[in-house]
Order: C-alpha cells, then sequence, then structure tokens
C-alpha cells in the first residue's frame, strides 16, 4: 500500500489534494526510520502523542486498521473504510471535479 | 504487507472468542460443560495447528515469489466445519436441557459451511431455548447467518425474540441486529421518521438491558452515522506530527483530503 500512497501523493502535486496519516506505532524512532527508508511522502499526525487525554483513532471510531476516511474542500466526508482502491478512485474524481469548480484551488 | 493487519486481527479475534467462549461455560463442572470443554479443546488445538499451517505456508509462498512477485491467496477459513457433527452429537444427548445450548451455539457460530446444520440448531434454540439468557449469543450471531437462513428467517428470529425473551439483554441484541442495519443505510436520512424511530427504539433496548458492550456499540453506530456518516462535517483534528510539529486537520480544508489511519507492524 505504500506504493499506492506515494504514487497518489507524486500524482496530486500541486494539485488540490492532502494525503495525511495517523499513525498508530508506539516507537516513534522506528516510524521515523520507515517514513524515510520508505520514503513515505506524506504528513502524519501521531495517534497518542505524550500526554494526549484520547486517540484521535478513538475519537473517529476506527476499529480496524488501516482505515481511510476521504474528506471534500468543506471537511465533508465521502468516504469511510478500508478499501484504499475505492477511496483512491474516489479521490480522483473528487479533485478533477475541484479543479473544473474552482481553478487555482491547489494554491 | 499491510493488509495482513487485518487477517491476522481476525485470527487472534477468532481464538481470543474461541477461548471467551470456553471460560463462559465453565462455571460448573457438569457433564455437559466438561462434554463442551475437551470439544473446544479439540477445537481450539485444530484452530492452532490450522494457523501455524498458515503461517508456515504463507513463509514459504513470499521466499518462493520472491520481491515484488504474487503472492498466491491462502484460505481464510478456519477447519471448523469438520467439528459440526461433534456438536450435534452432544447437543442430541443433552437435548431440551440447558446443557444442550453451548453445543447448539457453536454451531449457529461456527458451522455455516452446514447450512442446514445451522437451521437445525438455531431452530432448536427458537423452539427449546427461548427463556434462556444464553440466547444473547443467538441474537448476536444471527446477523451474520443471513446467507445460512435467509434474511426473512432471521428478521424473524429478531421478532421473536423481541417479543417472547423474558431477557433485556436478550432483547437488546436482537434490538440491535434489527435496527443496527437502518442507523448504517446512508440512504435513511438522518432527519427521517425511519431513522429517529430506529435510533429511539435501540436507545431505549440496550438501555435496558445494561449490557456496556451493546450500549457502546449503540452509541458508536449514532456517532458514526451523525458524527462521521457521508456527508458529515467531520471533527477537526489538532495534533502533533512525527517530528513533534503541531498542526491540524483544518489546515488542510479547500482540498480534497485522505485521511490514512496507519501503523506499520
Amino acid at each position: 500500500m505504500y506504493d499506492h500512497e506515494r504514487s497518489l501523493v507524486e500524482e496530486m502535486k500541486n494539485r488540490p489534494f492532502a494525503l495525511i496519516g495517523v499513525n498508530s506505532d508506539r516507537d516513534l524512532s522506528k516510524i521515523r526510520t520507515i517514513v524515510k527508508e520508505k520514503r513515505l511522502n506524506w504528513r502524519s499526525f501521531q495517534n497518542s502523542p505524550e500526554g494526549a487525554k484520547s486517540k484521535i483513532s478513538a475519537e473517529w471510531n476506527v476499529r480496524g486498521w488501516p482505515t481511510i476516511v476521504v474528506l471534500d474542500e468543506e471537511r465533508k466526508v465521502h468516504y469511510r473504510g478500508h478499501d484504499g482502491n475505492a477511496a483512491m478512485k474516489m479521490i480522483r474524481t473528487m479533485v478533477a471535479e475541484l479543479e473544473k469548480k474552482s481553478p487555482g484551488s491547489n494554491l | 504487507m499491510r493488509s495482513i493487519v487485518i487477517m491476522t486481527g481476525l485470527l487472534v479475534a477468532a481464538t481470543t472468542f474461541a477461548q471467551t467462549k470456553s471460560d463462559d461455560t465453565s462455571v460448573a463442572a457438569d457433564p455437559a460443560t466438561v462434554r463442551y470443554e475437551a470439544l473446544q479443546k479439540k477445537v481450539d488445538d485444530a484452530f492452532k495447528a490450522w494457523r501455524q499451517g498458515q503461517i508456515d505456508a504463507s513463509k514459504k509462498a513470499r521466499e518462493a515469489a520472491g520481491k515484488g512477485g504474487m503472492i498466491p491467496a491462502m484460505s481464510m477459513v478456519p477447519p471448523y466445519g469438520k467439528f459440526v457433527p461433534d456438536y450435534q452429537e452432544a447437543a442430541k444427548e443433552f437435548a431440551g436441557k440447558d446443557g444442550a445450548i453451548p453445543f447448539l451455539l457453536w454451531i449457529s457460530q461456527y458451522g455455516s459451511s452446514d447450512a442446514s446444520a445451522v437451521k437445525q440448531a438455531t431452530g432448536t434454540l427458537m423452539s427449546d431455548h427461548i427463556a434462556s439468557e444464553k440466547l444473547t449469543g443467538l441474537a448476536r450471531a444471527l446477523p451474520r447467518l443471513s446467507r445460512s437462513l435467509g434474511a426473512e428467517t432471521v428478521t424473524g428470529m429478531f421478532d421473536t425474540l423481541v417479543a417472547k425473551s423474558p431477557h433485556a439483554s436478550v432483547r437488546g441484541w436482537a434490538t440491535l441486529g434489527k435496527f443496527g442495519p437502518t442507523l448504517e443505510d446512508p440512504n435513511v436520512g438522518l432527519t427521517s421518521a425511519k431513522y429517529t424511530a430506529a435510533k429511539a427504539t435501540l436507545v431505549k433496548a440496550s438501555s435496558a438491558s445494561k449490557d456496556d458492550e451493546l450500549m457502546g456499540l449503540v452509541r458508536g453506530l449514532i456517532a458514526d452515522r451523525e458524527k462521521l456518516g457521508n456527508g458529515q462535517v467531520a471533527p477537526d483534528i489538532a495534533g502533533v506530527d512525527l517530528d513533534g510539529v503541531k498542526f491540524k486537520l483544518s489546515d488542510y480544508e479547500g482540498k480534497i483530503v485522505m485521511l490514512d489511519f496507519w501503523g506499520d507492524w
């Protein structure tokens, strides 16, 4: 899946799209190494940083990993599930529609 | 690599569930419990051997495929089917008594490879044991039994359990089975009478059950739909990235966002 995500970010460069991760690994140094070695090109929240009262995944009722949520430009939910291919297909359509609707929305 | 996480999770969940069931039935050392635990041990041993076989086969396939090669699909179905006759025989031995219930429940939950066995077991539970609180096990399993029993039969069983069970926990789980799909259906609007009625019925039945797990599930279902369902504005996230730098999800408004809950384990 890393390859698909990396490719999507590259494909969407300079377009109105962002891939944001919520990473659940406890060992931060290990995950930083993986980000570097696997050339992961997206920014991630720490799911449960030190001192946090609750986990982001708990607030979002995430019960299985990976879970993908697709949000539109107004942060409205369009997809929530585990099917990466379906999510990516939807994203390509939504990005193209947004570009038509508001040219320059990537700025 | 990450797709394996869900598969491994399912396997661990299956083992844990089997162990939980074994614990549930070890209240007293009556003949039915002794028999059930002996059978359960056989099943657990078979499951462990199957799981190890899957791990070994997966490792071999990975090595044979080499880097970037295709790995053939592996079976995801544990070998439970061959134990169905053992559970049927035991259920027959304790027929009409409470001791038969765990065997019948096991067939209902794990005997899906034999639809007629599932049909017979669920039918016996409904006709001979409708007053038992152990039928929470059946009410919980029914949503997964549509393929073996047919959707109409399953709906009828939910209605019967709600109407006839003297136990609020059984009625609560049956109510979840019946109305849960309405709450999850994106075609049923949040302001529609159908959604409002289903939500009210579920909240009432789950509260009456005093079952923490059921109440949590119902709360989760409602939050899923009302906070995170399609068309809802998702909550903002204010957190820190992997380098400890603060940022917010709302920083990306105006863009299409793929939010990916991930981990490398």
